[in-house]
């Protein structure tokens, strides 16, 4: 056992930033349409003056996050995934602007679950949850087939049974 | 009903014959139509209040429906109580029940984590209680309830549950003598002048104002008061003084409600505890026991209200795996308001297991600096709309100001840590204070997140999850990132 835990290395799939990329886009449209349709509105159904500037403003805002998510966002989060899987813990490490580590017990591990949406199975990956009584936690964007080699480990370290979704 | 059950136990044996299903106590039925009353009482006095009282057409109708529905519920109640089953065997409870469709249920004891017993003023009249065990599951599956029992049963029960778990250890730990479990020692009794003390030092106190405004409000209606109060309210109204003694007169009328009201939730209240269970019991007209087993309390929780803790009185939560509904009494409350020192004392002996007040490490300079430099969205957005829609109150923006700059420093000033290995503690909190203390194989997961402001301190916000329902994140921002890590490194390692 090593004096000090070292910070988490292996990092996710690059594929997964044109899936967010996606994901984000297809999640700011509804959004954008709204906020435009009620620009649309109060102008034509001549709402009070200052609704319309309010809108505008949320509009900008809306458009501004929008392609943050789209463009920036994707790019800096699959560069810093960081995930470490020994037989003692689980730890992980991710977020840009706010970093965030987390470090789960082996034996703490209740249950482990992957998932996968239509646009990750078109690139063969998956998301892999990792249960423990108090609360869950996902490693995106996996290949398959590294995912399922760490689900087998964690299921026989942490002698739990596994399930797939 | 018949009661077939014998109960023979030796050390180590444990015989519980049961030869028929109990069902519950007959006066169920009765309890069951009454509450199905609750459901309709509202509509009910709501249409009385529209047709009015002397619509006779409308009287005979609507006793009518209220016979048939009595009828009907008694049908359903009736139902309900003929086809509700329970059988305790030595492995598990069996539970059949249903009014049209049957459906059975077992738990085995061992899931069952605690035992609550609560007794409404209902229960008492007829020597009645309900137990309620709680497992481990999640949501609908987690509760099973046996509504209404006589008490003589409900120990029964317990006992039986208790000797069921004894036995279970025993095999487990493998102890060639019995197990001697201790008497119960009580630890803590609240006595009134405690209540009172709380009472006094309770926010709740100024919310009872405005519910007593609005009771005499009611009462103005009812009565037609204004004719009197005419002459009186034109006094009130031009003299501030008048204003003041009021609010001063409702105030300390407000005490004696809130004493009640305080009297009748922990009047009673006891913790004792054995080797390995703790006891709590509280309540005058409905009283509730909850029995929680040592072994499942993962933290404990200190809570200091604004208030309360100038006057050095504590609440003290039990974070465990055994939280029971929602809708219960709060039942992971060990102690609702102590002595900071009596609490101090009568921990170690509660659970020996935990160790709390340990050396406390406060924040750096920087973290203050953080606190304050960070910009308040709430100051800047009300201020904002201040000053477009109320420019003449524009000095609220400051008073808010100088409310955030001191709350911030409040929550730099009351935060703390400390870690003596395998305990560690963390303190937290603005208006109030909370400390929370957890041991090392307790905690489920630790977290650190980092923001871009406090990656240019060197600062760190740490998170500490502990097992319970729902989890337990205790939490500390702007703590050193080295000292963050050496709590990360400390857990990681076994």
């Amino acid at each position: 056992m090593t004096d000090t835990i070292d910070e988490p290395q292996q990092s996710i799939s690059k594929e997964a930033v044109k899936i967010w990329r996606l994901t984000a886009f297809l999640n700011q449209i509804p959004l954008l349409a709204i906020a435009g349709g009620m620009i649309y509105a109060s102008d034509r159904f001549g709402w009070v003056e200052w609704i319309g500037m309010i809108l505008y403003i949320l509009l900008a805002l809306i458009l501004l996050r929008a392609i943050y998510k789209i463009f920036i966002y994707p790019v800096y989060l699959q560069k810093t995934w960081r995930y470490d899987i020994t037989d003692q813990q689980i730890q992980l490490k991710y977020g840009a602007l706010e970093k965030t580590f987390v470090l789960v017990p082996m034996t703490k591990v209740q249950y482990v679950n992957t998932n996968q949406g239509p646009l990750l199975r078109r690139y063969g990956l998956l998301n892999l949850a990792i249960g423990t009584m108090a609360s869950t936690h996902e490693i995106p964007a996996l290949p398959e087939k590294e995912a399922i080699e760490i689900r087998t480990r964690i299921a026989s370290q942490a002698n739990i049974k596994d399930s797939d979704e | 009903m018949s009661e077939m059950g014998n109960r023979i136990d030796n050390q180590n044996e444990i015989k519980y014959k049961v030869d028929a299903p109990k069902r519950m106590s007959r006066w169920w039925v009765f309890f069951l139509i009454i509450k199905s009353f609750r459901s309709i009482i509202i509509p009910l006095v709501i249409t009385i209040f529209a047709n009015g009282w002397e619509d006779f057409d409308f009287l005979t109708l609507l006793v009518i429906g209220i016979i048939l529905f009595i009828l009907f519920r008694t049908i359903l109640a009736f139902l309900s109580w003929w086809n509700f089953k329970y059988v305790f065997t030595d492995d598990e409870l069996q539970i059949t029940e249903g009014r049209f469709v049957k459906q059975q249920r077992s738990i085995s004891l061992d899931r069952i984590q605690s035992i609550q017993q609560n007794t409404t003023i209902f229960h008492r009249l007829f020597k009645l209680t309900t137990l309620s065990f709680q497992t481990a599951a999640q949501g609908d599956e987690s509760t099973h309830k046996l509504e209404m029992v006589s008490i003589k049963e409900a120990n029964r029960i317990k006992d039986h549950i208790n000797d069921v778990k004894e036995k279970d250890r025993q095999e487990i730990e493998e102890e060639a003598e019995g197990e001697f479990t201790l008497a119960p020692s009580k630890h803590y009794e609240m006595s009134p002048k405690d209540i009172f003390f709380a009472t006094l030092t309770s926010v709740s106190l100024f919310a009872i104002i405005p519910v007593m405004l609005t009771v005499i409000n009611q009462v103005d209606d009812f009565l037609n008061l204004e004719k009197y109060s005419k002459a009186l309210l034109n006094a009130l109204e031009n003299s501030m003084f008048i204003i003041a003694v009021l609010g001063v007169f409702l105030f300390i009328l407000a005490i004696p409600i809130g004493f009640l009201t305080m009297y009748f939730r922990y009047g009673h209240y006891r913790v004792t505890s054995d080797e390995k269970r703790i006891y709590i019991k509280k309540g005058i007209l409905n009283q509730t026991e909850f029995t929680i087993s040592k072994e499942k309390v993962n933290g404990i929780v200190f809570k200091k209200t604004f208030i309360r803790r100038w006057f050095g009185l504590v609440e003290v939560d039990l974070v465990s795996t055994g939280e029971l509904e929602q809708d219960k009494v709060e039942t992971d409350l060990l102690f609702p308001f102590i002595g900071e020192k009596r609490a101090r004392l009568l921990i170690p002996e509660i659970l020996p297991s935990f160790t709390t007040g340990l050396t406390k490490e406060k924040l750096p300079k920087k973290s203050l600096l953080i606190k304050l430099i960070r910009p308040s969205y709430l100051w800047m957005i009300s201020t904002g709309a201040l000053l477009y829609f109320w420019i003449d109150f524009w000095f609220i923006s400051l008073i808010l100001f100088v409310l955030i700059v001191l709350l911030r420093i409040m929550s730099y000033v009351q935060s703390y840590h400390g870690l003596e290995n395998p305990f560690i503690e963390l303190q937290s909190g603005m208006f109030s204070i909370e400390r929370f203390a957890t041991k090392h194989r307790k905690i489920d997961m630790i977290a650190m997140k980092e923001s871009w402001l406090q990656r240019r301190f060197g600062l760190v916000t740490l998170i500490v999850s502990v097992r319970s329902k729902p989890v337990h994140h205790a939490t500390i921002t702007d703590i050193p990132k080295e000292a963050a890590m050496r709590y990360y490194q400390w857990y990681g390692k076994r």
